[in-house]
């Protein structure tokens, strides 16, 4: 038992000092342990070696072990200490530092850093345009959804958001919805008044002739209704824009007021509501 | 010149040697020689004993010697001597020693039965 005990605390030792006197401590202990029977012997004999471990172990630790019973790479840490450093390790040391803080910088400047949305740029430009192909409005958001999709961004959060956005699929409630609104913003915020009703007309017109049932598209139900819009005024200053990303996840521009979660309609600066209502009012109410 | 690791001598190191100056031993025997060269005031540890033996080795004061006849079929064990170069250092210590003992004495630092 006491041996045991004994080979255990040996390792509290340096291995090399363990590998060449270990056997003989223990040795020296199993011939104290014959002559030094009793328990005031064992007492005496353990008081001994637990002093002698308290003293002598960090001093084991603390001394510079000889070069043939350290391991080789100890050896080498003792030539770099006898030695003083040759000028090519000064070379050698110094590029490798310089190479290291290079390749930080480079992960600092580029790695885990997305490139910003183009949507997330410019807070007008969060919400996707659909604009009739040639127009002068707004041309320059044209084809911004497709950028935010394809966009190397790989955030999880915007990962998430495009997942979203991908299983968002128009169905014919959710066109009435978006379509019902517009006519109600068109109504309530185009100020050529004959101009609205013109337009109000021709999106009923083309609701009633079944033209957007085939659309499932929320950017070309949304290219359809400004298409439409343009062509019964070409004046109109009130646009649709679509997003793919959920208005929930981005907040649109100042001027764009939401009348679905996908969907939202461009009130140009000095429009004002001729009856003072808010355009939030006119957003589109889910079942 | 880097400093030698047994300057000055270490207490249990020139224990150590007187106990070897009159013939060579193992661990175990150099424990009890010096027990009783001290009148038991002195129990050298095993880390302590092989730790002084390790630096007396490397200094070139004591030498590993064969066991001899009469260890022959019983435990090996590893036996030391003293070396020439270890009987001066333990001359040179005594002296020293011997030394501060006649300044001490001088100084009458001692009484009784010791002066």
């Amino acid at each position: 038992m006491s041996e045991k005990l004994y080979a255990f605390l040996l390792r509290l030792y340096p291995a090399p000092f363990r590998k060449a006197y270990g056997e003989d401590a223990l040795q020296l202990l199993r011939d104290r342990l014959r002559d030094e029977p009793g328990f005031a012997g064992r007492l005496r004999l353990w008081i001994d070696l637990l002093a002698d471990l308290a003293v002598s172990a960090p001093r084991e630790h603390r001394r510079v072990a000889p070069t043939a019973s350290l391991p080789a790479e100890a050896r080498l840490f003792q030539v770099l200490e006898m030695e003083p450093p040759r000028p090519s390790t000064f070379f050698f040391g110094g590029a490798l530092a310089l190479a290291g803080l290079a390749a930080f910088i480079f992960l600092l400047s580029y790695a885990g850093v997305r490139k910003p949305f183009r949507s997330e740029a410019s807070p007008a430009s969060q919400v996707a345009s659909t604009q009739p192909a040639g127009s002068s409005r707004s041309a320059t958001q044209l084809g911004a959804e497709g950028q935010a999709q394809s966009s190397s961004n790989t955030s999880e959060d915007q990962r998430q958001t495009n997942r979203r956005a991908a299983e968002f699929l128009l169905d014919a409630a959710e066109r009435q919805r978006v379509l019902a609104a517009v006519i109600a913003n068109v109504r309530e915020y185009e100020d050529d008044r004959a101009a609205a009703k013109h337009i109000v007309a021709s999106l009923r017109s083309n609701q009633r002739s079944g033209r957007y049932d085939a659309i499932t598209s929320g950017r070309a139900f949304a290219n359809a209704l400004n298409t439409q819009m343009e062509a019964a005024s070409p004046a109109t200053r009130v646009l649709i824009f679509y997003t793919n990303i959920p208005f929930t996840s981005i907040s649109p521009a100042s001027t764009t007021h939401p009348i679905d979660d996908h969907f939202a309609i461009s009130i140009p600066v000095g429009t004002h509501s001729p009856r003072g209502r808010n355009p939030a009012a006119m957003r589109t109410r889910r079942a | 010149m880097p400093r030698r690791k047994l300057d000055p001598l270490p207490s249990a190191a020139f224990q150590i040697l007187l106990a070897l100056s009159e013939e060579k031993m193992h661990g175990y025997g150099i424990m009890r020689q010096v027990e009783s060269q001290t009148e038991g005031r002195v129990r050298l540890g095993p880390g302590t004993l092989y730790s002084s033996i390790q630096t007396l080795l490397e200094e070139k004061l004591i030498e590993e010697v064969d066991a001899g006849e009469q260890e022959k079929g019983t435990e090996r064990r590893r036996y030391y001597r003293i070396t020439s170069a270890g009987r001066k250092v333990a001359r040179a210590e005594a002296e020293r020693l011997a030394d501060l003992l006649r300044v001490a004495r001088a100084r009458r630092v001692f009484r009784g039965e010791y002066v």
